[in-house]
């Protein structure tokens, strides 16, 4: 027994080539099961820090009715009450009062029916993207009034451009008629043409002097971060139960299950990354089998068993993967730690990317207990790879062995 | 001495300035009057297609007014009642008055180059802007001032600016064009047909032409207005709606 | 040249246990990267599927500049060149003629815009599949004027079954369009954005009352086999006039979706980049062990003469056989394994599945059925195997014979 282990230890290092596949093969196993899990969950979480931060936030107040038909006459009653609680709730990071109104656009040559959105620019600034997804112009640094945010597939349908007037057309809480004449301070440009089309941004100042009075349909808040969601919103809920309180998980249910949905996926891909890891194992193994008969047969006629010459195998094997595995791990844990700090850029691989903000770049996370989860399934499938070239060597017969060319 | 200088540019700068609101402001006022009704019909060119409506109109000030269309037969008993700064319909096949949304107001007017907005905001020439003689022309074989009227910074108006020409005898709006703030000519109006509509002398066709497209036109032309006539506000009520003669 | 074939063809048959191995390497690497990739794809093409059948079909017949400007006036009354076109190809099974704008809908004293949908109500059903989402009331007939209203805008006007509509809109050639009707039936669509502001009627209706009679705004082509979607779409564009006519595909009519598409793509392109890693590693593995067993025949070949450039092509010859080879298997295996997957797709579990049925769809993963991803993958294992071959390659041009021959 002892004899055995000692051969197996030695005929690693005597053909390094050959162990240096299968360490590479196990290795390359567990490096790639390790990524793979973190670049999914860093793709998933991606995708929901940006549709927090471009749109949804973590959690929205409006009018209980508001969502029914999204009619201006919902708005928020008592907003100092509101504004007073998120103020002393300390797990809330920033919030952002909106109006909401749909109304015409105009320009000399055309007019659209738009959305707009009335801001406090520094309150916006906080909680959305919006300050950064300018391709001209700038975001309300004029101290001018009624300065407009219009997206770009807009301004090229109406034919304007940067500090061009345009009026804007909507009714007041009686159901009158307001109009007036705006600015455009700065153009912007999301990854979505229909709501470049269909949306403005101004600021509530200007908005609430024309309809002549301070309303507020939409409270949207960030907290400190993704974990203060649940508490926060649940806090809220009871603090503030005359408003209707969402999260994103409510708003946004198919990010809330992003991570299940991927699980199916994550599943299935694994498990073909481990049986082509397998398949590659066993050829590679298999190849260094009968590179090895001349050995092999060897020790079988010199009065090796043939039990043992399968343990012999298995052995080399068992430590092979011994000495891959936590290179492996370390590997996977390396990549991670760099490019979870620097960001995998999708741009390199998709070249009609043209997303705004967070978009673009992945940061793999990933949980500890999968690194010793992979590492683990990978050891045992190499195992189990092994014992097919392993019977293989039992079948092959010393005297024809020894005399191979 | 730059003081004299001083105050007697004000003196004639500012004169200018109010001949020029005056001379607008009694152009208005002739087409106007107190209150109206008339007959026109409206055609609308179009590249491949062209229609006519006939319609009768009455209004009082600027602030109420009754548009009951005549024909075609399709659009026969149609009705649009604006108070103020609403828009009601009445359709004739739907029995029910209706009242236009602000989304309505930017869209076309049956078709034309007016909007609905325009039927609303017709004040707004006086109010808006400022206004300043710019030199003299002769359209229509008339002697005509030349007006240049700029957005008030504040004005809900999409234009750069307006040069709008009226004759010096009668103070008929001869010809308008409406500038954006580039410099282009986007619109323009012109008028001809000058004749008595009873005791008032008027352009009897109106034409709108918006510069940048090709073929397109809406022509008005006027068949019979009366002036001060005897109506009330009380007139222009979502019941009479219903009620008015063709 | 034909001495090297024969050679190759010779050297993969004499040692048949090593061939195989190297075959099946090969074979595996073509089998898990179609495979793995046709999931992916077949995860795209069902998003396609839902989203294009929920309203706007794979491929649309319009007036010439109508998705510039889509106004009524930019409708046509479509040839019957045309629809003798349409008829006689198998591929399509149905077309759908529409005739869609805009209106103000009123019912007392709300107004609300509308999208006003003038449809053949049986083959929009098979379209949009529309039987299951009617939660109240019945279709209307052909030849009546009732209203099919989605639930948004019935619940917005507290209106049931019965209750009637007003419509107001701009027609055709300016002529105004108003009526009012009354509502046959009532539709759920899982979607908010069509939930909340559509209107179906029949089409003779729709034409009667934007005064626009014949004419549609639209020709919605129905495809049962979307794989065969570009084939079609350059046979129909080369039999269209294309001045009088355009012939757009979902990709134009549903730009959004083409974009969450790429940039899904690009993580899933990642992904299948690890999985060839392994297998381009199991791939190398077998040359690597291939060419150790083999350097004592080298030695021999060369000491007797053999020209070491002959060895070359004759080594990379073999591995063009194997590899052809093993992707022909390879394609051949996998393919009924796609089939088996795109007749039972994977399916999601609790909730999950229930956060897309939302959306009315199926919750599942298939696999693709694409011949061009079974091609193109085994293209690129073609392309891996050639690359691995360099190592023995290199091991030939540095061999020193009589070293070889000790091995």
């Amino acid at each position: 027994m002892k004899t055995t282990i000692k051969i197996a230890w030695r005929n690693i290092w005597r053909t390094p080539m050959r162990s240096f596949l299968v360490i590479g093969s196990i290795v390359m196993g567990i490096w790639a099961g390790i990524f793979v899990i973190a670049f999914s969950y860093g793709l998933n979480k991606q995708r929901t820090l940006s549709s927090i931060k471009n749109s949804i936030s973590h959690i929205q107040i409006h009018h209980p009715e508001y969502d029914k038909d999204y009619d201006s006459k919902y708005f928020l009653e008592n907003p100092d009450l509101i504004k007073t609680e998120l103020e002393t709730n300390a797990n809330i990071k920033a919030f952002a009062f909106r109006s909401l109104l749909n109304g015409m656009i105009s320009s000399p040559v055309k007019s659209n029916g738009v959305r707009i959105i009335g801001i406090n620019k520094n309150q916006e600034k906080e909680v959305t993207g919006i300050h950064s997804g300018l391709v001209e112009g700038n975001y309300f640094e004029s101290k001018r009034k009624n300065q407009i945010l219009i997206g770009e597939a807009l301004s090229k349908k109406l034919k304007v451009k940067l500090r061009s007037k345009i009026v804007l057309t909507f009714q007041d809480t009686d159901n009158n008629i307001v109009a007036g004449a705006f600015r455009v301070c700065g153009i912007f440009k999301t990854q979505y043409t229909k709501y470049d089309e269909g949306t403005v941004f101004i600021q509530n100042s200007d908005l609430q002097r024309l309809i002549k009075s301070k309303e507020f349909h939409q409270v949207a808040l960030l907290c400190n971060s993704l974990d203060d969601v649940d508490s926060t919103y649940h806090n809220l809920k009871t603090n503030l139960n005359d408003y209707e309180v969402k999260d994103w998980k409510t708003i946004s249910p198919e990010l809330a299950y992003a991570d299940e949905i991927m699980e199916t996926w994550l599943f299935l891909i694994m498990i073909i990354i481990m049986l082509a890891l397998i398949f590659g194992i066993i050829n590679t193994m298999l190849m260094a089998v009968f590179e090895r008969r001349r050995e092999l047969g060897m020790l079988m006629a010199i009065g090796m068993n043939k039990s043992k010459v399968f343990f012999l195998i298995l052995t080399e094997t068992f430590f092979l993967s011994l000495i891959g595995a936590p290179m492996g791990m370390f590997l996977g844990a390396l990549t991670i730690k760099l490019t979870s700090e620097t960001g995998i850029n999708l741009a390199i691989v998709g070249e009609g990317l043209q997303s705004v903000g967070l978009g673009n770049v992945i940061y793999p996370v990933i949980e500890t207990k999968f690194y010793i989860f992979i590492s683990v399934m990978v050891f045992i499938f190499t195992l189990i790879a092994a014992i097919y070239p392993s019977r293989k060597a039992l079948k092959l017969k010393p005297t024809e062995a020894i005399r191979t060319i | 001495m730059k003081k004299l200088i001083y105050c007697l540019l004000l003196i004639f700068g500012t004169s200018h300035a109010q001949d020029a609101y005056e001379i607008i402001k009694r152009s208005d006022e002739h087409v106007r009057g107190k209150s109206n009704k008339a007959e026109m019909s409206i055609e609308v060119q179009r590249p491949k297609w062209s229609r006519t409506m006939e319609i009768k109109v009455w209004s009082l000030g600027t602030e109420y007014s009754f548009i009951l269309i005549q024909a075609p037969s399709r659009d026969k008993g149609t009705v649009f009642l604006k108070r103020e700064k609403e828009i009601w319909n009445w359709q004739p096949k739907i029995e029910k008055i209706i009242k236009l949304p602000p989304s309505m107001m930017m869209q076309s007017w049956m078709g034309s180059d007016l909007t609905n907005d325009d039927l609303v905001k017709e004040s707004s020439i006086l109010s808006d802007y400022t206004h300043k003689i710019i030199g003299d022309t002769t359209l229509l074989n008339r002697a005509c001032y030349g007006i240049e009227l700029t957005p008030k910074p504040e004005a809900a108006v999409v234009w750069g600016k307006i040069k709008t020409f009226i004759d010096k005898q009668d103070y008929l709006q001869l010809a308008s064009e409406f500038y954006d703030e580039d410099g282009y000519l986007i619109n323009k109006m012109e008028a001809s047909d000058i004749k008595y509509f009873g005791a008032k002398i008027l352009p009897a066709t109106l034409v709108m032409t918006p510069v940048e497209e090709e073929g397109q036109k809406t022509i008005l032309r006027y068949k019979s207005i009366e002036y001060n006539i005897d109506i009330e506000e009380s007139f222009f009520s979502k019941q009479n709606m219903k009620r008015l003669r063709l | 040249m034909k001495m090297i074939f024969k050679m190759a063809w010779r050297n993969i048959w004499r040692s048949k246990r090593r061939s195989i191995i190297t075959i099946s390497s090969i074979f595996f690497a073509v089998f898990f990267a179609v495979f793995a990739r046709s999931f992916q794809i077949g995860v795209y093409n069902k998003m396609i599927a839902n989203m294009v059948g929920m309203y706007t079909g794979y491929l649309q017949i319009h007036q010439n500049g109508f998705w510039e400007e889509q106004s009524i006036d930019n409708s046509f009354i479509p040839d019957q060149s045309v629809l003798d076109l349409l008829h006689d190809n198998k591929d399509i099974t149905d077309f759908n003629e529409r005739l869609e704008s805009f209106a103000l809908t009123a019912s007392d004293n709300l107004t609300k815009g509308a999208i006003i949908m003038g449809v053949n109500l049986e083959k929009e059903d098979g379209l949009m599949d529309l039987s299951p989402k009617l939660i109240s009331g019945e279709f209307p007939a052909h030849t009546s004027s009732s209203l099919l209203i989605s639930e948004g805008l019935a619940s917005y006007y507290n209106m049931s079954v019965g209750d009637s509509l007003i419509l107001l809109g701009q027609g055709y050639h300016g002529a105004s369009a108003n009526g009012i009707f009354p509502v046959s039936g009532i539709l759920k669509f899982p979607m908010p954005n069509l939930n909340d502001r559509l209107v179906l009627m029949p089409i003779l209706a729709a034409q009667e009352l934007y005064a626009a009679p014949e004419r549609l705004t639209s020709l919605v082509l129905q495809i049962d086999k979307p794989e065969k979607l570009n084939k079609l779409k350059k046979y129909i564009s080369k039999k269209l006039d294309l001045e009088k006519y355009e012939l757009l595909d979902w990709k134009s009519l549903l730009p959004e979706l083409v974009q969450t598409i790429q940039a899904d793509s690009a993580g899933g392109v990642i992904i299948i980049g690890v999985l060839y890693m392994i297998i381009s590693f199991g791939i190398l593995g077998t040359l690597l062990m291939m060419t150790a067993e083999r350097m004592r025949e080298f030695g021999i070949l060369i000491s007797i003469g053999m020209r070491k450039s002959k060895l070359i092509l004759t080594l990379i010859m073999e591995s063009l056989f194997m590899g052809i080879l093993a992707s022909i298997i390879g394609i051949s295996v996998v393919s009924p394994v796609r089939y088996y997957f795109n007749r039972n797709p994977i399916r999601l579990e609790d909730q999950a599945a229930e956060s897309i049925e939302a959306f009315g769809f199926e919750p599942v993963i298939p696999a693709s059925l694409d011949m061009d991803i079974a091609m193109n993958h085994a293209g690129i294992v073609l392309l891996i195997v050639l690359i691995c071959t360099i190592y023995p390659i290199v091991t030939i041009l540095r061999l020193k014979p009589v070293k070889a021959m000790r091995t």
